[in-house]
């Protein structure tokens, strides 16, 4: 293996986190006092990103960098960022680039005023010329015509995708007896318990429930919320039994979604007892001062599996 | 050490002049017109994002504030005893010398916040990747499977369009051509392209990396304006 090519893998190795904690602090200590190998990690990560974009990544480098890289907003950002670089790319590859062209057709125009100064040359360029077009007019038809052959099959193929969907559906119609089949399947094994607080639900005394099992790992709440503008909020978790406070969360940044605003945690389901809890949400000033925005109460169920009482 | 509540909570911030001496520091004696202190900044971002620290710039402020202030005491120690034999910027507070090398000072501070910060983290459950893996794999498909994903993501690709084109055509090209293969194609194709380019692997890699550290935040700040 090439030293290039060793200094990648050793890279994309730290990146995932593989690398022993002396070998961590090392390039730690490197990605913010060299600028070369600054430079070479985060285009070693990059392509890491893109390649997960793509879907290039299986099996445990896919969960490596889930672990990894996609953790905090800012790395989920970047990925995002690298699927709509690829979606653009892929389809600029296919039916070439206006700017591509118009970059294509600014050298060609200089070319052809350098071969006008000679004719022999001029000659020769014009010819070269010509032929470069039929090549690039031949390659770009047989690309579309491969695209468009390739559309034609995913198109038949979700017809007849739809079809065997629409023939199970009835045939699920025409057997049902009981209630819908969501309710028959199996309880969800999931580690993830989910609350969601709509504007209408704040303040008006109706108390949702959070049930969390022996498996829930962590539960996910969303408030979602009509306010003005703050800088950031905060978030403080109160019990309703004896009023105090457990959790507190600050410089949060809510995002926009139509005319509300979201804001989305993650606690460890260890934080909860069963009993009843208060959320407040504070918008800050750009002052620093808290001002009360909305209240949301629950109360948490514990049970021991997802049908007992 | 300080101890705080909230490591990035800002407690003091720096004067004008205060920051200018910060910028010449980091220059060295030559004037990069703030290019050397904005390079070190998004060194610490990375850092700080790669430890999975969710206020990066946060606590990159707050490693230039820590910085800044050592500055401020050095200059005052040393107007008041300009026959001090030792190195003004000798960091024996943070149990290293180090030699007239803001880099690496910038970096030990760095060092410091973060560790503040892990363990803050640790007593309040903030530390999302603490969380078992299960779990971070059920956030994470979680992130992908949101409803309003689908907008963002139009939005996005329409933003990116609308930032690349206020880019020369050339410099549209070389993105979608570095961008274009992948897999083991990718490395061949990086090649032929320095080759025309007439520059060396190395300088298209940092070229298309800029180009790409700039083309982020604008397709970041004009999703979040259309969005709104």
């Amino acid at each position: 293996m090439s030293d290039a090519a060793h200094n990648e893998e050793l890279i994309i190795r730290y990146l995932l986190g593989e690398l022993p904690e002396p070998e961590v602090e090392r390039f730690d200590e490197l990605s913010v006092t060299d600028d070369e190998f600054s430079h070479q990690v985060q285009a070693v990560e990059n392509d890491l990103i893109d390649a997960y974009a793509r879907g290039e990544l299986a099996g445990p480098a896919r969960e490596q960098f889930q672990r990894r890289l996609l953790v905090t907003p800012r790395q989920r950002e970047r990925v995002d960022f690298a699927r709509s670089l690829a979606q653009l790319t892929a389809s600029e590859a296919a039916f070439g680039t206006a700017a591509g062209a118009s970059a294509a057709a600014v050298s060609w125009w200089q070319s052809l005023l350098s071969a006008v100064r000679s004719r022999l040359s001029f000659q020769i360029a014009f010819a070269a010329v010509v032929l470069i077009g039929l090549l690039l007019s031949t390659l770009l038809l047989v690309e579309r015509a491969r695209l468009q052959k390739q559309m034609q099959e995913e198109r038949a193929a979700l017809v007849r995708e739809k079809q065997i969907l629409e023939e199970r559906i009835a045939k699920q119609d025409g057997e049902r007896t009981q209630p819908t089949p969501v309710e028959q399947a199996p309880p969800p094994k999931s580690k993830l318990a989910f609350l969601a607080f709509k504007p209408s639900l704040s303040g008006t005394g109706e108390r949702k429930q959070l049930t969390l099992l022996p498996s829930t790992e962590a539960v996910q709440v969303r408030l979602e919320f009509e306010s003005d503008d703050y800088p950031s909020y905060r978030v403080e978790l109160r019990s309703l039994a004896d009023g105090q406070q457990v959790w507190e969360k600050g410089k949060l940044k809510a995002r926009a979604k139509g005319g509300s605003k979201i804001i989305d945690l993650l606690l460890p389901a260890t934080r909860f007892k069963p009993q009843a809890y208060q959320l407040d949400l504070k918008g800050i000033t750009a002052g620093g001062a808290p001002e009360d925005l909305s209240s949301y109460s629950f109360s948490v169920v514990k049970k021991s599996s997802i049908n007992s009482q | 050490m300080v101890t705080e509540e909230k490591v990035y909570k800002r407690k003091w911030e720096p004067s004008q002049e205060a920051f200018k001496k910060l910028l010449n520091w980091l220059d060295g004696g030559e004037d990069s017109h703030g290019q050397k202190y904005e390079e070190m900044r998004r060194h610490l971002v990375w850092f700080f994002d790669h430890k999975n620290c969710t206020e990066a710039e946060d606590l990159t402020d707050e490693t230039f504030d820590r910085v800044t202030k050592w500055l401020e005491q050095k200059e005052a120690k040393k107007a008041e005893d300009p026959n001090d034999p030792n190195d003004p910027n000798d960091v024996t507070a943070y149990g290293k010398n180090y030699e007239n090398e803001p880099v690496k000072i910038c970096y030990t501070t760095a060092r410091q916040v973060y560790l503040e910060w892990w363990r803050h983290a640790q007593k309040t459950g903030d530390r999302v990747d603490d969380l078992p893996l299960s779990t971070q794999h059920a956030l994470a498909e979680e992130a992908e499977r949101q409803e309003d994903e689908i907008k963002v993501r139009d939005q996005r690709l329409e933003c990116l369009e609308r930032c690349l084109k206020e880019w020369p055509p050339e410099t549209r090209a070389l993105i979608s051509e570095y961008y274009e293969e992948t897999k083991r194609a990718k490395i061949e194709n990086r090649r032929k392209l320095a080759e025309r380019l007439k520059i060396s692997s190395k300088a298209l890699s940092l070229r298309v990396l800029r180009l790409r550290n700039k083309l982020e935040p604008c397709v970041k700040k004009c999703v979040s304006e259309h969005l709104k």
